[in-house]
């Protein structure tokens, strides 16, 4: 089944003086449980692509159909669900907030999910975390642990909810080449393991090899 | 639920400036809202011994126009005869000299600084005043103006270091008074009835004026504040008969809507002018609503302020499945917690205000010392529950629609331009 699959896809950024062409004409499926990487050169529009996938905006034409149904026709709050039912964020920057500490952190998808108990909701944060090694440092802030803890950190928060998609925009940017290493591997871990599908942008060649698929864009096309 | 405390509680200790301003804004609306109105009702609300209060009047002066000239004077016992004598619907008349600060000593020649106020047998009767031993001068005492004396419990202890003075002789001005009773301390919250020491009513000398200038302020208490309209109407008629007569002679008795009821006499500040009860209410209203809409414009920049820094937290939560109406909710809730701290902090220092206000402040101010005066004003005089909180309700209102706009505003941003903090 096509998990991820955009058709025409075109996404003009209109200002009133400028109109910025991020995306034209994107025709482009993902199968279950791929893991496909993204390249390109800055301001070709993968964060744009990631973001019309992610439902956290949408396309000015084309349509985007996510496992299977259409999300033309979603309301705001329908989105909201669905992102919290089957999408997982991997950002650059952890996008951690910075006033909650580790597990609150993580408890976000489960809050924002009708009909999860607090103790439901803890017991899976703690399982999380501990898959990932992270459950030491359970009441800590953000500010108190490393880059690479912190990517661990947003990556169990992207995965306690059990989305079927991951989306990942260079979710290596920030840090050093071992724990990028470190990250990579928790990633093709999700990936194999758990049969989620991937999609990541990512400006490193190496770990693009290792992905089953490597689509590049250029100027807000697909060249390959 | 937990979370937005904790989260709350990280933010106040990350970001205190602004937190602090925002709770310490409601906090000092509500203390101020309270303080006015404490000071408000300490002068208006009927309480021991000025029970009365809500039907005393007070014939505050005359205003006389003469051909070539004027005379805003107080009354004399002949015009106060004239214009309220035998009034329907004045239950007591009575006839006294304002207070004058005077040099009071005993026997063993202690001098100090004394409120002494002249008044008549009447006044015993409209307020409440409470004898600890002895008792009030009589008519006869008045009418023969006798050298006799009624003292505050605690200023005769400050003369003779003792309690029970009475037929000893105290010294006003190097004249001597036989003490008649101990009363106790009267607040000076009482307008009228305060002083520490009470002699007899000085009578007028005819004034070579007019027969209406004179020393005397008369008080009255009415059967029931119902009649007040009534009082003032027969008062009114007075004043135009009066003027009949005065203005074959050139001259004419200005009429200012005498007598005057505690609240215009106060709101008056001692001048002899038309009471306009209605602006000074405004007035009031208009602090209030200042006071209570300072701290909700406070909390909405503040609120804003804090959305801008928080506009990437916003649109990760809406990654994560935040629906709009979670944003605004959380926006809400948090400044919720806030309004109520600040209340709770408002509320402490308006009760610490009244208790400092009851035994320091107000007797500081009134009285000219720094002695506390027993028998102040009870606690529940001043303070109220009801004020309390309706100053809480609306500030808590106010605090709300003025958070509703920025978090709505927040909540409706496009979450990935949110995330990457691309937004004006
Ligand atoms: N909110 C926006 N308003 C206007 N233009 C935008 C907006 N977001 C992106 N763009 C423009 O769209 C184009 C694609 O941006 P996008 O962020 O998708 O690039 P990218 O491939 O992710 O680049 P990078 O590798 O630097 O992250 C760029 O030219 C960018 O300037
Ligand atoms: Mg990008």
């Amino acid at each position: 089944m096509d998990v991820i699959k955009l058709e025409g896809v075109e996404k003009i950024y209109r200002t009133k003086e400028i109109e910025t062409v991020a995306l034209e004409n994107v025709n482009l499926t993902v199968e279950e449980g791929e893991f496909v990487s993204v390249m390109g050169p800055s301001g070709c529009g993968k964060s744009t692509l990631l973001n019309l996938i992610g439902l956290l905006d949408n396309p000015t034409k084309g349509t985007v159909d996510l496992l299977g149904s259409s999300t033309a026709g979603m309301k705001d709050s329908g989105m909201s669900e669905f992102r919290n039912r089957n999408i997982g964020f991997v950002f650059q920057s952890f996008h951690l907030i910075p006033s909650l500490n580790v597990a609150d952190n993580v408890a976000l998808p489960l809050i924002y999910r009708a009909g999860v108990s607090a103790a439901e909701c803890d017991r899976r944060v703690r399982e999380v975390l501990e898959r990932l090694g992270m459950s030491h440092r359970m009441k800590h802030f953000p500010s108190q642990i490393s880059g690479g803890q912190c990517q661990r950190v947003a990556i169990a928060r992207a995965i306690v909810g059990d989305p079927r998609i991951i989306l990942a925009d260079e979710p290596t940017g920030n840090l050093d080449s071992r724990m990028g290493a470190e990250v990579m591997a928790l990633l093709h871990e999700l990936n194999r393991a758990d049969g989620r599908t991937i999609v990541m942008v990512t400006h490193n060649e190496e770990q693009a090899s290792k992905t089953d698929r490597v689509i590049h864009f250029l100027d807000g096309r697909q060249i390959i | 639920m937990r979370r937005y405390f904790s989260q709350i509680w990280y933010e106040m200790r990350h970001q205190p400036l602004v937190m602090w301003i925002s709770v310490g804004g409601t906090a000092l609306a509500i203390f101020m809202v309270m303080v006015l109105f404490t000071v408000d009702r300490v002068s208006f609300v009927p309480a021991p011994p000025e029970d009365n209060r809500d039907r005393m009047m007070v014939g505050f002066g005359v205003d006389l126009h003469f051909e070539n000239g004027s005379i805003s004077s107080l009354l004399s016992d002949t015009g106060v005869k004239k214009l309220y004598s035998k009034v329907k619907g004045i239950k007591y008349l009575s006839f006294t000299n304002a207070p004058e600060t005077k040099d009071v000593g005993s026997d063993g020649r202690i001098v100090t600084e004394m409120s002494v106020r002249g008044v008549d047998d009447v006044y015993w009767k409209m307020f409440g005043i409470r004898f600890q031993s002895g008792h009030p001068f009589t008519a006869g005492d008045v009418e023969s103006g006798s050298r006799v004396a009624v003292i505050a419990m605690s200023r005769a202890r400050e003369l003779f270091n003792d309690d029970e003075v009475r037929g000893r002789t105290i010294y006003i001005n190097q004249l001597p008074y036989r003490v008649t009773g101990v009363v106790e301390d009267v607040s000076p919250f009482f307008t009228f009835a305060h002083s520490d020491v009470w002699v007899p009513y000085r009578k007028d000398t005819p004034n070579e004026y007019s027969e209406f200038v004179g020393n005397t302020t008369p008080l009255m208490e009415l059967e029931s504040k119902e009649v007040i309209p009534l009082v003032k109407r027969e008062v009114k008629a007075r004043y135009e008969r009066l003027n009949k007569k005065l203005g074959e002679e050139g001259s004419s008795l200005i009429y200012h809507q005498e007598p005057f009821t505690l609240a215009e006499y106060i709101g008056n500040n001692g001048n002899n002018n038309d009471p306009d009860p209605d602006s000074a209410r405004m007035g009031t209203w208009y602090i209030y609503a200042v006071l209570l809409l300072l701290p909700a414009m406070n909390i909405s920049s503040m609120t804003r302020s804090r959305l801008r820094r928080r506009v990437s937290e916003i649109g990760v939560r809406r990654a994560l499945g935040a629906t709009r109406r979670d944003i605004l909710g959380q926006f809400l809730v948090e400044n919720l917690v806030m309004t109520v701290a600040g209340t709770v902090a408002g509320v402490l220092f308006s009760l610490l205000f009244c208790k400092l206000y009851i035994t320091t402040f107000f007797p500081m101010e009134n009285a000219g010392t720094w002695q506390l005066i027993k028998g102040g004003p009870s606690f529940s005089l001043i303070f109220n529950w009801e004020t309390l909180g309706m100053a809480a309700f609306f500030c808590l209102v106010l605090n709300i629609l003025s958070t509703i706009l920025p978090a709505w505003k927040a909540s409706r941003e496009n979450p990935a331009e949110a995330i990457s903090g691309k937004h004006d």
